[in-house]
């Protein structure tokens, strides 16, 4: 190889070129969380417009908001979270952030509302979710109302394939759902909070 | 050379760059094929008043009515009778998983008001039904009849009650500060002069069984829904107002005014079929004002002096005495709401009625309003939503977050020590 190297200009260009590309690959890589922050960030302030405009509160009381369109917004006070949340997972969708699964109800209404979130790119809203604690609150806030919830529990780690925490409630909750470890989809972080009271219309 | 491949490598790291940036897609859905449809928008008011009633600093609304429908659909209607009186006021709202509301009548009978009147009979309708989407909603605030309590006459009756057997001519100079200028239309209007005793005087104003009478219509508001329209309409019926009936020997009041009807409409029509037309839900406003007859003296003497109020140019009457009034005939007029929306309004008559008697009683009668406005439905053939599939497991979120940056440093060594290679290795 090295011999190579030394009397075939054909093979000193073609690895020259393969550094290159290496570059670039790297570059791309390392620079990716950054890019997917910044890509966010622009789409939530699409989005928040669109939370507050008329046509998405009609579609909203249709219950027919479209996947990627605006459905709520989620405050966390106690970890400066402010988002709006899109309705759907698709892998698309999230790029907003955080999304509502859209087999739950709307937020507010009877049962458990559910709402998956990225936890080290695009904006990464839940990125520290994993730091609340019970008596924390969860805002949210939508086109025609808003409520408050309570976490009652720590955050636990649950098995991507542990579907039931999404499930059916009797009363009004939230569940907030990212990957764990940071990082790593080997599992599930999970959040759950209760209903308090509603908020002002929004 | 090495300098090309230099600024060649930093132009395509720029590229790779900035492709992070442009290259995605404005709104985080995929642009998958999806048909999209706005469904139409509607809505229509209506607001009728019977009587704003001002009675010596007090302030009361009788006969008030109010509609309202939307296409989400909405219908909630209220008729009040006397609007702070809870039992004569009447609430319906037909809203989500209630399509109908009919609350019962609310009615109060001699309903005394203020200490200075009373009602004979008060009542609030109000009904709102969603029937196949289309919402109506109607109501009525009605008031029998007002009479406004003649006890306020008293102290003009006190002043003259040591002079019953004096001739009119000679008490006229000291009462004069005391009546102002109430002597001479109370003379005309009883038939009587000077020379005449005041005890005659007396029996005039002892007839008088009170210090007005009011009778009202019903004030009506509707908004409905129709396959082809929209409507919201108001109606405030007309009034008849005596001041000091029973004043004459034969009943007559000292005046009589007459109010018509105020209507207030407005039209929004429902394009058939969905089109991009912003302009294809039109909405037609009108009006009519109230008409207005003043009658002054006694009818069945002959007596009786019919006096024309035109728009902008109000009457006063008996000025500068106790019963001096001023009687002022409102117009209509439509306009542009937001959204397209139109509204009317019949504006109806103003009265300020004996002024120098406590700061008199202030009336606004026969007033009417209604907006509407709407949006045809629109169908756009965009996108097709992609199936909603139940996932295996929750979404995967921040898996890449920290392996890319890792993996992109592996790469920028490996690209790092491939040049230190071909750099030393060279001939």
């Amino acid at each position: 190889m090295i011999e190579l190297l030394r009397t075939k200009p054909w093979v000193r260009r073609g690895i020259s070129a393969l550094s290159v590309v290496l570059l670039l690959g790297g570059v791309a890589l390392v620079g990716y969380p950054f890019f997917t922050n910044v890509w966010q960030s622009r789409l939530q302030g699409q989005l928040s417009k669109q939370l507050a405009s008329p046509e998405l509160e009609q579609a909203y009381r249709a219950r027919a908001v479209e996947t990627g369109d605006s459905l709520t917004r989620i405050r966390i006070p106690s970890l400066d979270v402010d988002a709006v949340v899109v309705e759907g997972v698709t892998p698309s969708a999230l790029r907003a952030g955080a999304g509502h699964y859209p087999q739950t109800p709307l937020p507010c209404e009877i049962g458990n509302v559910s709402i998956a979130g990225h936890r080290t790119t695009y904006g990464k809203p839940f990125g520290n979710i994993d730091r609340l604690k019970a008596g924390d609150t969860i805002e949210l806030t939508t086109p025609i109302g808003g409520c408050v919830y309570q976490l009652v529990k720590a955050p636990f780690v649950v098995e991507p394939t542990d579907m039931s925490v999404i499930q059916a409630t009797a009363e009004r909750t939230v569940t907030l759902t990212t990957c764990h470890p940071r990082g790593s989809a080997a599992q599930r972080l999970i959040v759950q909070a209760k209903w308090v009271k509603d908020l002002q219309a929004a | 050379m090495s300098r090309v491949r230099r600024i060649g490598a930093l132009v395509l790291t720029s590229a790779v760059l900035c492709a992070f940036v442009i290259a995605v897609p404005a709104n985080a859905a995929e642009e998958e094929e999806r048909i999209i449809t706005v469904p139409e928008a509607f809505i229509a008011s209506a607001s009728a008043r019977g009587l704003d009633l001002n009675l010596f600093g007090n302030h009361l609304t009788i006969g008030s009515s109010n509609a309202l429908i939307d296409s989400s659909p909405k219908a909630q209607s209220q008729g009040a009778g006397v609007a702070i009186i809870a039992g004569t006021v009447a609430d319906a709202l037909a809203q989500g998983a209630t399509i109908t509301s009919t609350p019962p009548q609310a009615c109060v009978v001699n309903l005394p008001l203020l200490g200075l009147l009373t009602a004979a009979l008060a009542c609030g309708e109000a009904n709102a039904t969603i029937a196949d989407g289309q919402p109506k909603a109607a109501a009525t605030g009605k008031i029998a009849s007002i009479d406004v309590g003649g006890s306020l006459l008293n102290p003009i009756l006190q002043a003259v009650g040591n002079l019953l057997n004096s001739t009119l001519s000679a008490v006229v100079d000291p009462l004069t500060n005391l009546l102002g200028g109430l002597l001479n239309p109370l003379l005309g209007t009883l038939n009587l002069d000077l020379q005449d005793t005041v005890q005659d005087l007396l029996d005039g104003l002892g007839r008088v069984t009170g210090l007005l009478s009011i009778r009202v219509g019903p004030a009506a508001s509707q908004a409905i829904t129709t396959a082809d329209k929209v409507n919201g309409t108001a109606i405030a019926q007309g009034a008849v107002i005596e001041v000091l009936p029973g004043l004459s020997a034969l009943g007559a009041p000292l005046l009589t005014i007459t109010v018509g009807d105020a209507r207030a409409t407005v039209d929004v029509t429902r394009p058939s079929a969905s089109t991009d037309d912003p302009t294809a839900a039109v909405a037609t406003p009108a009006f009519q004002a109230a008409l207005l007859k003043v009658d002054l003296g006694v009818p069945l003497l002959g007596n009786v002096t019919s006096i024309p109020v035109s728009l902008g140019a109000p009457l006063v009457l008996f000025a500068g005495t106790i019963l001096e009034s001023t009687i002022a005939v409102g117009g209509g007029s439509t306009g542009d709401g937001p959204n397209g929306s139109k509204f009317a309004i019949a504006d109806g008559v103003s009265l300020q009625l004996l002024k120098g008697l406590n700061g008199g009683i202030g009336i606004a009668l026969a007033h009417a309003e209604a907006a509407g406005g709407g949006r045809s439905a629109k169908l756009s053939v965009r996108q097709i939503a992609p199936p909603v599939t139940q996932p295996e497991e929750l979404v995967r979120t921040g898996a890449d977050g920290a392996l890319l940056p890792m993996a992109g440093m592996a790469l920028l060594l490996a690209a790092f020590g491939v040049r230190r290679l071909v750099a030393t290795k060279r001939p």
